[in-house]
């Protein structure tokens, strides 16, 4: 296996640095280059990774700034790439492509450069929740439902947990200057209003919280998956009750599925999923999965160039199991 | 101002002439019809031209018909002009013409052919290289300030007639006295005429144009240029049975005219003319081929026009029937009588009943559509849901580009129909201008497009829907500034910008895939679209609503040096004709009845289907003015 390294912009970072390690720690094999707009945090990562080089990085530029004939397996984009360049880089080279960092209502510029010549690589479009993990697991939770009618997450953020500088400048730019939250009730999409936007759910400890629903990329990709008429994200922020018992930092969702079971019985399914690792590390594991799937490390086969969201690349028994082995506590009711 | 008579507008090439005059700053047009269907035809087509009723064998009725103008077309139709009696009238019209200043005639012929020296049997078939040597002889006596755009070539128009139902019914063309014949597009035929027309007499008066093709072809190689574009064997038969069986009392007259026609193409030599006039290389015969590819398919089932009897639907669904004669059109709306009214209007079409709130949308017969059109967003997206069960194609003109996720994701997870995204301007017709004149500059760098629309002319229920949605949702766009993809509010987004009458427009970014597509297909390093929603030009001026777009280009030019592009397109009529072609030529194309084959299972924009020349063309066709301002 003598792959290119795989190209990470915004290595460094608080997801990057631990998709870095996640990779490294699997595949102690696969070269990686860490790049960044500092070149010394870069360094400093890849010294200490092992197999490893640290680059600066430039978007404003369509070569990124990197040296002229450097070759990579792959680019995983986790800043906010506003340029394509990144992507355009990618394509140049037939290398696939993980966009991490788009809301539904960001993705047509990267959709339209992979419609203009799909058959040149994979792109794989990344903005979801958690790295598309949740939607993953949202998805296994569906398989045991004849019909889904409702699929409805919630996440309760640990304030102490909110991502690095990417994450904080993603979430600065959602309210205001873009569209509302998109999310599909009674069987239609809608950009909900206020009174939409707002929905009441209970952690798993039992406390109610307000969450406000985002126009992630899960609900469009939960409602393709599973039909459902319903399909919602909504956010918290607050202390989660596993980091009020244990002082440590924790991330929970709950994924709950209303829908019909095999011959016709209304059913319910709640799943509670709890991290001590947090928001970051989740995310983490699901750009790490998306390396590991796009250049076959996990053996499953060869993926073809192409359009894809999470749901057409991933399985999803295997990303359940890959979180639960990773520390993710999932507790069904 | 100068004021042009097209004798007939009507015709195969006239009304394209008259097409693509229509709109030119300082020319007005008088169109003339001999019949009275053909003058409602024209009135309802142009409603900026002059029309008349005017027979050039009546002497006077014609005399009137020329009072005022300043430059006349002349193109006699193929069969039963009789120059004899028809050509005299014209030159006594145009002298009695105090104003007259250049008459143009159509001629097809040799250059040296003598009508003294030409077998009677030849000049009988009243027929091209039989016709016209009758009227040069009396025009060429006339003293008039001419010129003669001679048409040396098979013009394109011919295909349907000769062989395309030999080709559909029995895989052959079945043609005889055959010789190496030069085809030219009838459209870049008309792209002459419109030139020497439009130029006058000052550059063209005295000069004849030789219009023809370095490409000649033998019925045998027409026949395999056809298998090529439908993927089949096409074999040629020398044989005059073809003709006699399509197009029956003319046979005779036709396969005499063919046998003295064959000798003359040794005698028509090549020339450049054509490019010269109309400034680009002609269509070549696989282009054109490749354009109509339908006429020689067998027609799918009905295109299902979901909204089609709607504002901007029926218009389009009129629209399709006229590209498209032999298509079967379902009109598709919750009121069935509505959507029968506008289907009896059409004519081979029928209406039904649709539900976009059922998955099966409520068709009983839902297995029986060729494509799905949808004229009203889709919320529940059952209509794209169906077209991949059918696997047929999608046409989405109402999703802005901020929307498109979860269309996107359904059709990820079951990519077998090929999904057209065209939420743009006019459903593509912006977009699709735009690459058409970004491609005469080396690097483009950046887009600007207006668009003006009428309070007047929001179209229906639908258009009004996507609009109040699309601006409620977020009144901040996404535009490409400084090479990145940028959220602007409402302060930021906006644009003042120039009409083409003049006026100044206060223009809102709007996220449409316009700039999506132009910025990533072109690579520019700025790309938006801003909407003046108020007062059009043609309300402005006192008359009925308009509409018009402004599209600025900035880039380098082939020379080398950074220059600039300001088109001004627009329609008298408003948005819901220039829509409507943006939708029939993307169905035509989805169909593969024009442009190539029925385009493969995948997201689809409409630059990366659809050929910009023949939007544009087809644009012109349909009354929409396209000038460099």
């Amino acid at each position: 296996m003598a792959h290119h390294p795989v190209l990470i912009i915004g290595g460094y970072g608080v997801v990057g640095s631990r998709t870095a390690r996640l990779l490294r720690d699997r595949h102690p094999d696969l070269a990686l280059a860490i790049a960044g707009r500092d070149p010394d945090r870069a360094t400093a990562l890849a010294d200490t990774l092992g197999r490893a080089q640290g680059s600066r990085i430039d978007l404003e530029r369509t070569d990124l700034g990197l040296p002229p004939g450097a070759e990579f397996s792959a680019v995983l984009t986790l800043m906010k790439d506003d340029t394509l360049n990144s992507l355009r880089f990618a394509r140049g080279r037939g290398i696939p492509y993980v966009a991490f960092s788009d809301f539904a209502f960001d993705i047509a510029p990267a959709v339209a450069l992979a419609a203009l010549d799909p058959g040149r690589s994979a792109v794989l479009m990344l903005g979801h929740f958690l790295g598309g993990t949740i939607t993953m697991a949202a998805a296994q939770l569906a398989r045991s439902f004849a019909r889904v009618d409702a699929v409805e997450i919630a996440a309760l953020f640990d304030e102490a947990d909110l991502g690095g500088g990417s994450a904080k400048a993603d979430l600065a730019r959602v309210p205001g200057a873009v569209p509302r939250p998109l999310l599909r009730q009674d069987g239609r999409w809608i950009w909900a209003g206020d009174g939409l936007a707002r929905r009441d759910f209970r952690s798993h400890d039992g406390r109610l919280w307000q969450g406000e629903a985002a126009a992630l990329l899960d609900a469009p990709s939960l409602a393709a998956l599973t039909g459902a008429a319903t399909v919602r994200v909504d956010l918290a922020v607050g202390p989660p009750a596993s980091r009020l018992a244990s002082g440590t930092l924790s991330h929970e969702v709950v994924i709950e599925i209303r829908g019909a079971l095999a011959g016709g019985r209304p059913g319910r399914a709640r799943w509670d999923l709890i991290d001590g690792a947090g928001y970051s590390a989740m995310s983490a594991r699901g750009a790490a999965l998306a390396i590991e799937r796009l250049l076959d490390l996990d053996g499953e086969g060869p993926v073809a160039p192409g359009l894809y969201y999470p749901e057409t690349l991933f399985d999803a028994d295997r990303v359940v199991a890959r979180m639960q082995a990773l520390g993710t506590v999932i507790m069904r009711s | 101002m100068t004021k042009i008579l097209i004798l007939g507008a009507t015709g195969n090439l006239a009304s394209r002439v008259t097409a693509a005059l229509a709109g030119r700053p300082g020319l007005s047009l008088r169109l003339t019809s001999s019949r009275d269907d053909g003058v409602a035809r024209l009135k309802a087509d142009w409603p900026d031209a002059e029309v008349m009723r005017a027979d050039w064998y009546d002497p006077d009725g014609l005399k009137a018909a020329f009072a005022g103008v300043n430059r006349v077309l002349v193109i006699p139709p193929d069969f039963t002009t009789d120059e004899a009696v028809v050509t005299p009238n014209v030159i006594a019209a145009a002298r009695a013409t105090p104003g007259l200043e250049h008459v143009v005639r159509l001629l097809g012929q040799a250059p040296d052919q003598d009508p003294a020296t030409m077998d009677p049997a030849w000049i009988a078939t009243r027929a091209g290289t039989g016709l016209h040597p009758v009227a040069k002889a009396l025009l060429d006596r006339s003293g008039l300030p001419l010129t003669y755009v001679n048409v040396g070539a098979w013009i394109g128009f011919n295909l349907p007639w000769f062989m395309a139902r030999d080709v559909r019914d029995r895989r052959q063309v079945r043609l005889t006295h055959d010789a190496l014949r030069p085809w030219l597009d009838e459209a870049d035929i008309a792209a002459a005429f419109a030139t020497v027309l439009a130029e006058g007499p000052v550059r063209h008066a005295g000069r004849t144009w030789l219009l023809t093709a370095p490409d000649r072809y033998r019925f045998a190689d027409v026949a395999r240029l056809i298998g090529a574009e439908i993927g089949q064997d096409i074999d040629f038969v020398d044989t005059g049975d073809g003709v006699r069986e399509t197009i029956g009392d003319m046979a005779e007259a036709m396969l005499t005219y063919l046998r003295f026609e064959q000798g003359v193409w040794d005698r028509i030599p090549d020339s450049d003319d054509l490019a010269r006039l109309i400034g680009r290389p002609p269509v070549a015969l696989a282009q054109y081929i490749r354009n109509h590819r339908g006429i020689f398919t067998a027609m799918p089932r009905p295109v299902l026009i979901v909204g089609g009897s709607g504002v901007v639907g029926s218009v389009t669904a009129r629209t399709l029937r006229r590209m498209q004669p032999d298509l079967p059109i379902a009109i598709g709306g919750r009121n069935l009588e509505k959507a029968q009214a506008v289907a009896d209007t059409i004519g081979n079409a029928v209406a039904v009943q649709v539900d976009v709130d059922r998955p099966d949308l409520g068709l009983s017969d839902r297995d029986g559509f060729s494509a799905i059109v949808m004229f009203l967003k889709d919320g529940t997206l059952n209509a794209l849901r169906l077209a991949q069960d059918l696997r047929i194609p999608y046409v989405d003109i109402s999703t802005a580009a901020f929307e498109i996720a979860p269309e996107v994701a359904l059709h990820l997870s079951n990519p077998v129909a090929p999904v057209l995204l065209n939420g743009t301007w006019l459903a593509g017709t912006a977009l699709l201008s735009t690459l058409h004149y970004a491609a005469t500059f080396k690097r483009v760098d950046a887009v600007r497009i207006g668009a003006v629309l009428d309070e007047q002319d929001m179209g229906g229920p639908a258009a009004a829907a996507d609009y109040e949605r699309q601006t409620t949702i977020t009144a901040n766009a996404m535009i490409l500034e400084d090479g990145r993809w940028t959220w602007v509010g409402a302060e930021q987004g906006r644009r003042t910008f120039l009409g083409p009458d003049g006026t100044e427009h206060q223009g809102q970014a709007y996220s449409l895939l316009d700039p999506v597509y132009l910025g990533t297909a072109l690579g520019l390093r700025a790309a938006r679209f801003d909407l003046a929603y108020g007062l059009s030009a043609g309300r402005r001026a006192g008359g009925a609503f308009s509409t018009e777009m402004v599209i600025e280009i900035d880039g380098i030019g082939q020379d080398g040096r950074s220059g600039g592009m300001r088109l001004e397109l627009g329609h008298a009529r408003g948005q819901a004709p220039v829509t409507a072609v943006g939708v029939a030529v993307a169905v035509e194309r989805l169909l593969g009845l024009a442009g190539g084959p029925v385009p493969a299972a995948g997201l689809h924009l409409p630059g990366t289907l659809i050929d910009p020349a023949y939007m544009v063309e087809r644009l012109r066709r349909f009354g929409t003015t396209i000038n460099q301002g």
